[in-house]
């Protein structure tokens, strides 16, 4: 196994890279921990409010639905993200939209594959390998070994087995790329911090109606139930793209739900590039986060959308000049255009490292 | 709250609010022994039903998976989380280590060292574990890391003192009369208290769930002050039952007094009859709100 000195951000505590390069060691730890705001103290009566707000916006979706439902609406960032997604998205990328009666998974949702939702689902699984154990010994083995041991990721782990060598030694490349910027950029974290990897956060509404829900890479601090002290963090391998903000607030706002106290900050690390975006929460980002859950939870139980303006997401708009792809696992194409390739790529390459179980694959999309 | 738990309202060792006594017992024991021969009575199976905290909540949240056949067994870094997650708690609070992260690690070692010494294999992970590369060894520890975490965080258990006991064996006891009934109660931890009148030998458990608690969670943390009670008659019945689940962040009390206690009673018989059901009619599982004739909730399932 690498060292877990060699290479880690903690290796003489680190301020940062190359001159003006991305944070490492102790000040990358710092900017998780000092947001340049107040941390929240516990504030009961605003807790009572968000959820006030939440479950009285629910009353009327959940009222004509609960009739026929058999299970909870569950809610997650992606569930949220295709329920406000624009025209394009909405039409073509999520043909087998969930409804409101959700008993459980998604269904009538192809799941196809790419190499950069491979190579977060890879990086993902090493990021939880170097806070476990502090380093790697082959990282593509490494990340292979662990994913294989999530019966989830089976069908995932299968096709990059079965990529084309040149596919492979791309993707292994990029793997191997990433986990060296994680080994060098992250440090040790501290027992005491009461690090978590992978950690679950649900929180219910409307007498468990509702269910929320957020699995979050990195959970750390603390839990307190006087003032806020546990920041919450995703690891992404790709580009960064808007939906990521959504993404932070919504688990924000989980984490608020579940406990008397909201965590301090929530934030996005690119391992790609080692930028670390950070959020500091307030009321009033709790609060936007419950309106964008509101809309969502309101859409998915069969409700009205909030009407269109027609536009589109940057993503979706190239899709306009060209009709969007469905591309199956073993590599067929439909009509509209060919990717070449074994796994379709979408027009977005930033994939999060929690896989987001992509439905429908888009046509490459030449640099204009 | 006293001042080594750490979480408001919700105390390990406090003073019980009260003590269960013998007669207490004895009559339980007579109504569950009734209920669960007439409930288990037509059930075709001759391997016995279990009894514990995983299938009072299948009964009650899911019954459609008790008719499901099991799956062969494979070792996963979930089903090592517990053991070894425990392990590291105990490890953290004797001092070891400053905390589950820091504890699994070694303790993994030692358990893989003591494995190969002892040539001792049983149905356990530390074979696989050891048998396992740099990737898969990460993320065993990661699990139960992640899964003891809370856990470690939820009480000061360096202030809970040394006579807390972690994972210690099920509690077990079979349904006299019944054949096949046979009730486990499995709790994390289990940490000495002093009973009502100030002398020891009382005793708080404490359990860990995955998931969301679900309605009936009142009488899941009661059962398994329940079996502790059937299965050691000398000692007195645990005076109070906390429950953790980490997802939802929740943390639940319940008092042991008799009326907690039938409630875990019924809640079994419930349990029986829909696992007999499910076994001798499986494609007309009924469900325990059936019995009970209630409305359930589906929380998630640990």
């Amino acid at each position: 196994m690498r060292s877990a000195v060699s290479g880690r951000g903690d290796a003489g505590a680190a301020v940062r890279g190359s001159a003006g390069g991305p944070l490492s060691g102790t000040a990358l730890l710092e900017r998780l921990r000092v947001t340049g705001r107040a941390r929240p103290a516990a504030d009961p009566e605003f807790a009572a409010e968000l959820r006030t707000f939440l479950e009285d916006g629910l009353a009327g979706p959940i009222g004509p639905a609960a009739a026929s439902r058999t299970g909870r609406l569950l809610m997650t960032r992606d569930r949220l993200s295709h329920a406000l997604a624009c025209p394009v998205h909405r039409s073509a990328a999520w043909s087998g939209e969930p409804t409101g009666a959700l008993p459980g998974g998604r269904t009538g949702e192809p799941r196809t594959f790419s190499t950069p939702l491979a190579c977060g689902a890879l990086v993902g699984a090493l990021f939880r390998q170097i806070v476990a154990v502090g380093g790697t010994d082959d990282p593509m083995a490494d990340a292979l070994e662990a994913l294989s041991l999530d019966d989830r990721q089976a069908p995932l782990v299968d096709w990059i087995r079965g990529l084309p060598a040149a596919e492979w030694s791309g993707l292994a490349a990029e793997v191997d790329r990433q986990a060296a910027g994680l080994l060098e950029r992250w440090p040790t974290l501290d027992a005491t911090w009461l690090p978590r990897t992978q950690e679950m956060l649900r929180a219910q509404l409307a007498d468990g109606a509702v269910e929320l829900g957020v699995r979050v890479d990195l959970a750390v601090g603390r839990p307190n139930r006087h003032e806020a002290s546990v920041a919450l963090l995703d690891v992404v391998s790709g580009a960064r793209r808007p939906g990521h903000a959504d993404d932070r607030r919504f688990a924000a706002l989980v984490a608020a739900l579940r406990g008397p106290v909201p965590p301090f900050a929530v934030a996005t690390y690119y391992s790609r590039t080692g930028e670390l975006d950070v959020d500091p929460v307030d009321h009033e980002y709790l609060v936007a986060a419950a309106q964008r859950c509101l809309a969502a939870a309101t859409v998915l139980l069969g409700g009205e959308r909030a009407p269109s303006d027609g536009s589109t997401c940057a993503a979706c708009r190239p899709l306009l000049r060209r009709p969007p792809v469905v591309v199956a696992v073993d590599g067929a194409v439909g009509a509209g255009g060919s990717t070449g390739a074994r796994g379709p790529e979408h027009v977005d390459p930033a994939i999060r490292v929690h896989p987001v179980d992509p439905v429908v694959a888009f046509p490459q999309v030449a640099a204009a | 709250m006293t001042g080594a738990d750490g979480v408001p309202g919700v105390t390990l060792t406090g003073p019980p609010s009260g003590s269960v006594p013998a007669t207490t017992i004895d009559r339980l024991r007579q109504r569950l022994t009734e209920g669960v021969v007439d409930a288990a009575s037509g059930s075709a199976d001759d391997r016995g039903i279990e009894v514990g905290l995983p299938e009072l909540r299948r009964a009650r949240y899911r019954p459609d998976l008790l008719a499901l056949p099991d799956e062969p067994f494979a070792w996963k870094p979930a089903f090592v989380r517990r053991s070894l997650g425990i392990a590291a708690l105990r490890a953290s609070a004797a001092g070891r280590f400053r905390g589950p992260a820091d504890a699994v690690g070694p303790v993994a070692d030692q358990a893989v060292q003591d494995w190969r010494r002892s040539g001792w294999r049983t149905f356990h992970w530390e074979p696989w574990f050891a048998g396992l590369g740099a990737g898969g060894r990460a993320s065993v520890l990661a699990e139960a890391a992640t899964w003891a975490t809370p856990v470690w965080g939820a009480f000061d258990w360096a202030r809970l003192g040394p006579s807390t006991e972690f994972g210690r064996p099920d509690d077990r006891w079979s349904v006299p009369g019944s054949g096949v009934v046979h009730l486990r109660g499995r709790s994390e931890a289990r940490v000495a208290v002093a009973g009502p009148d100030g002398r020891p030998g009382a005793s708080s458990l404490l359990s860990v769930t995955g998931g969301l608690p679900g309605d009936g969670w009142h009488d899941e943390l009661a059962f398994l002050a329940l079996v502790a009670g059937l299965a050691s008659p000398s000692r007195p019945v645990p005076t109070r039952v906390v429950g953790l689940w980490p997802e939802s962040g929740d943390l639940r009390v319940v008092e042991i007094d008799a009326v907690a206690l039938d409630g875990a009673v019924d809640r079994v018989v419930d349990t029986v009859a829909v696992i007999a059901d499910a076994v001798t009619t499986p494609d007309a599982v009924r469900t325990a709100d059936d019995a009970a004739g209630a409305a359930a909730s589906v929380p998630v399932l640990a």
